[in-house]
């Protein structure tokens, strides 16, 4: 089939084509879910080689399982964010065990302060995914798929595996936490107290 | 204090925003990697398509010609086995259908020797 007509064709009926072997599936697909599962990896590891391995992981996965994908069971995109989100949090509990602890990781390089608004924004942007890395795994997740990817507590709440009040206390307490974090650097971020 | 919290609210809801629309991008190094797992995962079109390929016996039989030829081939068959067990049978029997046996005909014999005889009588 070809690309364009592909385009407006939902993700569960783009796996089902490429199951039956249509390439054109196969391209539409990784264009759409790469990004989705990227995304997500890179805000929850704070870290570029690992956010792809992950992202290539995951992808991977649900590549190896299109075949017998059950079709009105489930999202392929709710999927996704859980398999990368638990890939994801299994490295982070690795990087705890093994490594320094989150506060002992070096933040990204700052650009601030700076004249250039440009500049500015990508200060604050860095500082929020810093500010994220510090976070308790379960409130970060909670908090990425909330506020960052935009998605309704029930599918939190599926991808979590929980209840949707674990996700509105977790979300609640990770935004608090991230509030306290970015406090101190309130002058630094630009933001004036007039 | 309620005036900071508010501020402060507001400062995270506005970072959160600048976050989503600065959403980090896959390179394309990255999503050629995936593709190329993609393709080399994916199930065969002509397995998942149902194309019909013929198994051994199936080109055997396009081999001989198809069903027709076979129906053929099956009864030359089974005619040439008969005549192999008892050549006899397998030939007179149609023969005498059509022809009659000699029986009959040393009846026919018979009764011509008895003309011949009243003739011979006057």
């Amino acid at each position: 089939m070809p690309l364009d007509a592909l385009q407006d064709t939902s993700t569960e009926a783009l796996l089902a084509l490429y199951a039956r072997g249509d390439p054109a599936a196969a391209r539409v697909l990784t264009l759409r879910l790469t990004p989705l599962a990227y995304g997500l990896a890179y805000r929850m590891l704070g870290e570029v080689a690992e956010a792809e391995d992950v992202t290539q992981e995951a992808l991977i996965r649900l590549w190896r399982i299109a075949a017998d994908w059950r079709s009105g069971e489930a999202q392929v995109s709710t999927w996704l964010y859980r398999v990368v989100s638990n890939l994801a949090t299994d490295r982070l509990r690795l990087r705890r065990r093994n490594g320094p602890t989150l506060d002992e990781i070096a933040e990204p390089e700052s650009t601030a302060p700076s004249a250039s608004d440009q500049l500015q924004d990508r200060a604050r942007v860095d500082a929020l995914q810093t500010a994220l890395n510090r976070l308790p795994i379960r409130q970060k997740q909670a908090v990425i798929l909330r506020h960052i990817e935009g998605l309704a507590n029930p599918e939190i709440a599926q991808i979590m595996e929980i209840s949707t009040e674990a996700v509105e206390s977790l979300t609640a307490r990770g935004k608090r936490a991230l509030s306290d974090l970015l406090a101190g650097r309130r002058a630094e971020l630009g933001y004036n107290d007039d | 204090m309620m005036t900071d919290m508010k501020r402060s609210k507001a400062e995270i809801e506005a970072l959160i925003v600048k976050a989503r629309q600065d959403a980090p991008s896959p390179s394309v190094d990255l999503l050629a990697r995936v593709l190329m797992d993609a393709e080399a995962n994916q199930p065969r079109a002509t397995a998942r398509l149902g194309v019909w390929r013929p198994g051994l016996w199936g080109r055997v039989l396009e081999g001989v010609g198809g069903w027709p030829s076979l129906g053929g081939l099956i009864a030359a068959t089974i005619i040439g086995f008969g005549i192999g067990i008892n050549p006899s049978a397998m030939i007179d029997t149609p023969a005498s259908a059509m022809l009659g046996s000699f029986d009959t005909l040393s009846q026919y014999d018979a009764d011509l020797s008895g003309l011949s005889w009243e003739l011979s009588e006057g």
